[in-house]
């Protein structure tokens, strides 16, 4: 009768302990929902930051890029072109 | 609410009533929620007790769906963050949600919230995607999955690609990198806007095209596909921005674009050849086989999800028991017939059609403030896409059906191949925007009919002071409607670049047509004028 | 250099679209046929019976009402249209051929559908589609649209003979012009020019504006002129250019660079020669309509076309011609509001610099243009900059 009391008493107590830990997770996470925390948080903390990490942040330069002609797969006009652009 | 043995004092009893049912109908006062300026919440909405734990379940989700993109990959993700701009506005997303959800409550609420929230879901489905297979984040290395991605314009519809079964996925390049950008963040687009008109490009094209070519100048979008596809939809600007774009990825390019003139039987041909050359682009370009079958069982699944958006068009359009509300019905309709077929719709479609249903069996009206019956016409803005929440919460006016939502309606015959070819180019041609903006005036026009159709009283008419396309026809509409006698409230909007016209300027185009035209009183003063200009 | 005898008779011309020349075919039973597209092929809206009429709005102003129509916020070509057409400009019309190629244009065109602008019972507006890309299935798309929506409406409408036959007819007709544009454009070419480029947009106008069959007399002698007009003693240009760009049917334009010290070469915008002046072949086993369609979608260099290569050689041509003609530099002019040019001016504005070593002035300019000081200056310095890059050029050899 003891042990089974001793492992009921455990279950009992894993599950009050789960049962507050879970209440207090719902508590915490209710009152950054709640208080809009998570937004006030990011638009005063992190996007700050992270815009003036992109406001510094060096980019290719696409006007370098090449610009080959002759290039992916062509429909192109096996009779002379009147403009003389390809071959025939 | 069970009667107590004893009587409470009256103030007392009406909190508890709040707490428990939320603040009734025209008491909310929702604009004394917002922050001065930056449109934060000094604290979210009380909605209830029950409606105010389930936004607060549909918030866990989002958050644990955002822990999900982050655990996909830590460091790509991380990297992700630092080298794009537009991954900042996701840290938003889930204040998107709320913006797009305000003032709702019971069936509204849960109906529009599971549309936003699967909208979400596949957002970070697609970024997890892209950044498993971006060279940019793997110092320029393609990995296997960068072979098997497809890249391709926006208004490319994911349906035509459900025929490759070794293809990892195909994603829509700017839906994730521009195209949602304003909707949830509106000042990161306009860095882009602003980076294309720095190599010239005037300041008077369309800015969503605009800052798709801002994203090139930028070097701000994701390399995960060793193609791309582009398409002429929806306008003249996609035209030019392939432009710049082939100068940007400067790798095998298939160009296909759909007739203007669809009504016109003499171009199905054409349209379905052009399919059949896209199709036939992978297999060369990528090794990728097309599978009939594979096709037709997406296609299948596809098509559920255009019958059950025929059903809620009926609901909405003869009953008072539609539970979706105008911004969700307009952003889920969009995105979902541009990605095409996944498991997240058919989920959202079966959570929606129970609320849906439990609506009319109960006679529940889901929007109990509606005081008109409003038609949306032309493009919305991008960024105050909950612009029509607002209109609910502040005059009543209820959103029942928009223009966007009534493009890509086509079943796709799937017994014979001919019918099915002929559908699918019905369904590539009748794309956002274009379904009604060329191919006829008469598409345009489509607006009476669908003004009777869905039983209105009002009609927003969005003038995109960008489009050509809309404003080449502007008088002959403003002669219509007073010749019919509709009431119509013009509501400027530059689509992306909230710099153009203001959200405070679009509510003051509502607010002094009700004050003056209609004579009517907000429901909610609060909300008539408040300043947002800092916010997201 | 000795003055053209016909070209002040040209520009009056150009005064009125419906001008003495169109009068006079009207007269005589003709149908005209209205477009404003290269697309809409005017070989076959000068068949036998018809003549084709580009439409411009010369001495527009401001269009008040078209704006009520269209807002401020549209191409004023497109405006500028539908204004002249308000005011009864385009009642001479007996038929408008539509393409759906660029928004305004095609808005304008669907205005003369909805509004009983055009007095004329019997006038309609067809449109066709005309495709984005060239090659493969497009040409006999493109056939097909003209046959269904150009073709059959002329023939069911006012019995206007569409044969192989009137349409061979046309095509030699229109050949026959192409051959002396051009070769009135070739002198151009020489190291000094004996036509400019304000007389070669004149005689290029009214070959598109008026009937062929009534202007090419004029063209005739124009080329004879031209075959033994002496260049100046002492040039009064001090660099070449090749005007590039969007729809421009505004001779004065092209005087107003010619003004600044540049002479214009070479018309490579939507009412230029370059192309546009091609003669169109028939070749063994085609039908006259499948060589024509072939004939402008392969010349065509409209900034609709979205096939890769394609985009990328139309920069190639530019830099191509600018060689032929000898020009020193690329002036790329786009109508404000022109989607598709915002896009190519930026993109010719970066290409041909670097990849070619063009000068290149790139502007926006409208359909009337009022600010003509601010694009003189522009221009002025554009001349400036070409002359200070040949010294540079001289002093380095």
């Amino acid at each position: 009768m003891e042990k089974k009391t001793g492992a009921a008493g455990k279950v009992f107590e894993v599950l009050w302990w789960t049962l507050q830990t879970a209440v207090a997770v719902y508590a915490v996470l209710f009152a950054i929902f709640y208080f809009d925390l998570d937004s006030k948080i990011i638009y005063r903390r992190i996007l700050p930051k992270l815009n003036a990490h992109y406001d510094n942040m060096r980019h290719r330069d696409i006007t370098k890029n090449p610009y080959a002609q002759n290039v992916g797969p062509a429909a192109r006009n096996p009779w002379p072109d009147p403009l003389g652009r390809h071959e025939p | 609410m069970r009667k107590l043995p004893f009587k409470l004092p009256e103030g007392l009893k009406k909190k508890a009533k709040e707490f428990w049912y939320g603040k009734p109908d025209g008491e909310r006062r929702l604009g004394e929620l917002y922050e001065d300026k930056t449109g934060l919440y000094k604290h979210r909405e009380w909605r209830g007790f029950a409606d105010t734990n389930y936004a607060f379940w549909v918030w866990l989700r989002a958050v644990g769906v955002a822990g999900k993109l982050a655990a996909s990959g830590p460091l790509p993700v991380a990297r992700a963050l630092m080298r794009y701009r537009w991954m900042s506005t996701y840290l938003t997303g889930i204040a998107w949600i709320d913006r797009g959800n305000e003032g709702l409550r019971g069936e509204a609420l849960r109906a529009s919230m599971e549309h936003f929230y699967a909208m979400f879901y596949d957002s970070v489905r697609q970024l997890i995607t892209q950044f498993q297979a971006d060279s940019h984040l793997r110092f320029g290395v393609r990995n296997r999955a960068w072979y098997k991605t497809l890249d391709h314009d926006e208004t490319i519809p994911g349906h035509l690609f459900y025929g490759f079964p070794e293809m990892k996925d195909d994603i829509l390049a700017q839906l994730t990198t521009c195209f949602l950008n304003p909707h949830v963040c509106r000042p990161t687009i306009t860095h882009y806007i602003d980076a294309v008109e720095s190599i010239g490009l005037p300041a008077d094209p369309c800015p969503l095209c605009a800052s798709e070519a801002g994203l090139c100048v930028l070097d701000d979008y994701p390399d995960f596909s060793p193609v791309f596809l582009t398409t002429n939809q929806a306008c003249d600007g996609s035209v030019g921005t392939s432009i710049i774009q082939d100068m940007y990825w400067n790798k095998p390019l298939y160009a296909m674009p759909q007739p203007m003139r669809f009504d016109d039987p003499d171009v199905q041909k054409f349209c379905i050849d052009e399919i059949k050359g896209a199709w036939k682009f992978i297999e060369d370009e990528t090794g990728m086989k097309f599978d009939l079958e594979t096709f037709k069982k997406k296609m299948a699944g596809y098509n559920q999800l255009t019958r059950f958006e025929r059903e809620k068009w009926d609901v909405a359009a003869n009953t008072p028991y539609n539970p979706v509300s105008g911004t969700a019905q307009a952003l889920y309709r969009i995105f979902y017939s541009e990605v095409g077929e996944r498991k997240i719709w058919h989920r959202t479609d079966a959570k929606v059609k129970k609320l849906m249903d439990r609506c009319i069996e109960k006679q529940i009206r889901p929007f109990p403030m509606t005081r008109h019956r409003a038609l949306v016409w032309s493009c919305a803005p991008l960024y105050y896409s909950y612009f029509p929440t607002w209109l609910y919460n502040c005059w009543g006016i209820q959103v029942v059906m928009n223009m966007d939502s009534l493009m890509s309606d086509r079943v796709v015959r799937l017994d014979n191949e001919d019918d099915m070819m002929d559908d699918l180019a019905h369904l590539f041609e009748w794309g956002p925007m274009r379904r009604m903006a060329v191919g006829g005036q008469q598409h345009i026009f489509e607006i009476w009919e669908n003004y009777e159709k869905f039983h209105c009283d009002l009609v927003i008419m969005f003038d995109q002071v960008a489009c050509k396309g809309m404003d080449g026809i502007h008088g002959v509409f403003e002669d219509e409607f007073r010749r019919r006698n509709i009431p119509a409230i013009w509501v400027p909007h530059e689509l992306m670049d909230h710099r153009t016209v203001e959200r405070a300027e679009m509510r003051r185009a509502v607010n002094d047509y009700m004050t003056t035209v209609m004579q009517e009183e907000p429901i909610d003063p609060s909300l008539v004028e408040f300043d947002d200009s800092m916010g997201w | 250099m000795k003055d053209l005898k016909h070209l002040i008779y040209f520009e009056n011309l150009l005064q009125e679209v419906n001008n003495e020349l169109v009068r006079q075919a009207k007269e005589e039973g003709r149908l005209a046929l209205g477009y404003t597209c290269y697309f809409m092929p005017e070989v076959l809206l000068d068949l036998p019976g018809c003549f084709s009429v580009r439409l411009r709005a010369p001495r527009s102003t401001s269009p008040d009402i078209a704006t009520y129509y269209m807002t401020n916020r549209t191409c004023s070509y497109g405006r500028s249209l539908l204004e002249r057409a308000l005011e009864g400009g385009y009642n001479f019309l007996d038929a408008e051929m539509a393409t759906e190629t660029c928004t305004v244009t095609c808005r304008f065109q669907e205005h003369l559908q909805m509004m009983p602008v055009i007095q004329n019972p019997q006038f309609f507006c067809s449109f066709i589609d005309v495709p984005h890309k060239k090659g493969g299935t497009t040409y006999e798309h493109y056939r097909l649209q003209l046959q269904k929506h150009v073709l059959d409406p002329l023939r069911e409408t006012y019995g206007a003979d569409t044969s192989d036959e009137a349409i061979r007819a046309a095509i030699r007709e229109h050949n026959e012009l192409c051959r002396i544009v051009t070769e009135i454009g070739s002198f151009r070419k020489l190291e000094q020019p004996t036509v400019t480029g304000f007389e070669f947009a004149l005689i290029q106008l009214v070959s598109l504006c008026c009937p062929k069959y009534l202007i090419l007399p004029y063209l005739r002698e124009t080329l004879e002129e031209l075959k033994t007009r002496e260049p100046d003693l002492k040039p009064a240009y001090r660099c070449k250019v090749l005007l590039s760009g969007s729809e421009n049917d505004d001779p004065y334009f092209t005087k107003l660079i010619e003004d600044c010290g540049a002479l214009v070469v070479a018309d490579r915008h939507c009412y230029g020669s370059l192309p546009g002046r091609e003669p169109i072949e028939i070749r063994r086993g085609e039908t006259p309509l499948a060589a024509v369609a072939r004939h402008y979608l392969d010349t065509s260099m409209c900034p609709r076309f979205m096939n890769q290569d394609v985009m990328r050689e139309r920069k190639r041509y530019l830099a191509d011609l600018a060689r032929e003609y000898g020009a020193d530099g690329v002036v790329v002019e786009q109508m404000k509001f022109c989607e598709y040019w915002s896009y190519e001016r930026v993109v010719d504005t970066i290409v041909l610099q670097r990849d070619f070593g063009l000068p290149v002035c790139s502007i926006e300019k409208e359909y009337v243009n009022g600010a003509s000081g601010q694009l003189r200056t522009r221009f002025q310095a554009f001349v400036e900059s070409i002359e200070i890059k040949k010294l540079q050029e001289a002093g380095t050899r």
